[in-house]
């Protein structure tokens, strides 16, 4: 910045700046030890001091309190689509879905077409057909039982059972029927996510 | 996160969210991210604190009261609807500031106009158009005989402003009414910021000239 004119005196530049508080240390204590004892310059300060002082009281201008309204009706509000919370279904259990489903689908294929089937070609009453079917699958789940409770005999789970229940009676069933209930809910759970989980998750609003 | 193409929402329907509070404390860019997400409230806070400078602004570049009303809600409308092209890099006032001076430059052109009255539109039919077209000058909280000076100086100094030619008169109004930095300026009206100070200095020495003959008088 040129602080001096060519007569000796401060430049209007300077003037201006300091009148715009734009000057400081080294500079504004020249300037003014200046001012203190040149009047034309003293005279040229006060009157860019009078025109920062007009300048710096101007005021905006209020607005009626409807501008807002009017503004806010023509404007169109972003509609953000709601995040997909992300799945926490297994990666595993995810890659087997689409298998499940195939599976599910033809068994019950089988079995629709394999009952159409075995009925057009035995020519028996729907009633006494059904009724042997639940014969054949009461003698099953008996067999089963059977087998079942031989099995845990001979692998000695039984064993541990009683023991378990003998020496903690109360807390040992307590804590068999909570990992009962967890296993069984967990099994439901992964069985119903596996099979029936829609796979439209990237639906947006 | 994904906007919907189609017609979204007005202000006030189902469907546009509404309102985290304490949005009066955040800054202008979170305000901006927030009517993004369709906060209706955010949109709120952002013309509570724009209003008056953008409309101060429209008004004293082009001295008619009732079309800067239009001006200013154009400016808000036209940013708000383009809010995604933001570039929050930059301050958000500069952008708004630059829509709403470009509506002012543009809307000069279009009339042929380069100065304005602050005596009311030259556009005015009759003095009633006159009077509402003029611009106001209001006095600060002083006694009456520094209201009548204020109002007199201030009715002086706004004249020479009117009579700036208009790139001046943007400076010195964001400048002095709004006080805004010079970089910020120089980001509104896309100059750099050693041409601002060029305006600036070019403006006061005119305005010095004009409020001459008020130092003259005894």
């Amino acid at each position: 910045m040129k602080t001096w004119n060519s007569q000796g005196h401060l430049s209007e530049l300077a003037l201006e700046r300091w009148a715009a508080r734009e000057l400081a240390g080294h500079q504004l204590q020249r300037l003014e030890d200046h001012l203190a004892q040149c009047q034309a310059c003293e005279a040229r300060s006060a009157e860019w001091a009078g025109l920062f002082l007009a300048l710096n009281s101007l005021r905006g201008v209020e607005l009626p309190a409807s501008f807002d309204d009017r503004v806010l009706e023509r404007v169109r509000v972003p509609v953000v689509a709601t995040a997909p919370a992300p799945s926490r279904l297994p990666a595993l259990a995810r890659r087997l879905r689409p298998l499940a489903a195939a599976a599910a689908g033809l068994w019950s294929v089988g079995v629709v077409g394999g009952g159409v089937w075995l009925l057009s070609r035995a020519d028996i009453p729907i009633g006494l057909l059904l009724g042997r079917m639940l014969g054949f699958a009461k003698e099953l789940a008996l067999a089963g039982t059977i087998k079942l409770a031989a099995a845990i005999q001979v692998s000695g789970i039984f064993g541990w059972w009683t023991e378990t229940t003998g020496t903690l009676p109360g807390v040992g069933l307590a804590v068999i029927a909570a990992l009962v209930t967890a296993a069984s809910s967990l099994a439901i759970w992964t069985l119903y996510r596996v099979g029936f989980q829609p796979s439209g998750m990237d639906q947006h609003a | 996160m994904k906007r919907e193409r189609g017609r979204r929402p007005q202000f006030g329907e189902a469907g546009a969210p509404q309102t985290p509070t304490g949005l009066d404390q955040a800054a202008d860019k979170e305000l901006v991210a927030a009517a993004l997400k369709g906060d209706e409230s955010a949109y709120r806070e952002l013309l509570e604190r724009f209003r008056r400078p953008v409309f101060s602004l429209i008004y004293r570049m082009i001295g008619d009261r009732e079309q800067a009303e239009d001006l200013a809600q154009e400016s808000f409308v036209k940013a708000f609807n383009n809010l995604d092209s933001y570039n929050p890099k930059y301050r958000f006032s500069s952008w708004l500031f630059k829509i709403a001076n470009n509506h002012a430059i543009d809307h000069l052109r279009r009339a042929k106009l380069s100065t304005v009255s602050i005596h009311g539109s030259p556009h005015a039919t009759n003095p009633e158009r006159e009077e509402e077209t003029r611009i106001v000058l209001e006095a600060k909280d002083e006694s009456p005989e520094q209201e009548i000076m204020a109002l007199e100086l201030g009715g002086e100094i706004e004249e020479a402003i009117s009579r700036l030619r208009p790139d001046y008169r943007t400076a010195v109004i964001l400048r002095h009414i709004e006080n805004r930095p010079y970089e910020e300026i120089a980001e509104i009206m896309d100059v750099p910021i050693g041409t601002v100070k060029t305006f600036l200095h070019r403006a006061r020495a005119e305005l010095r000239e004009a409020l001459g003959h008020l130092r003259e008088e005894p």
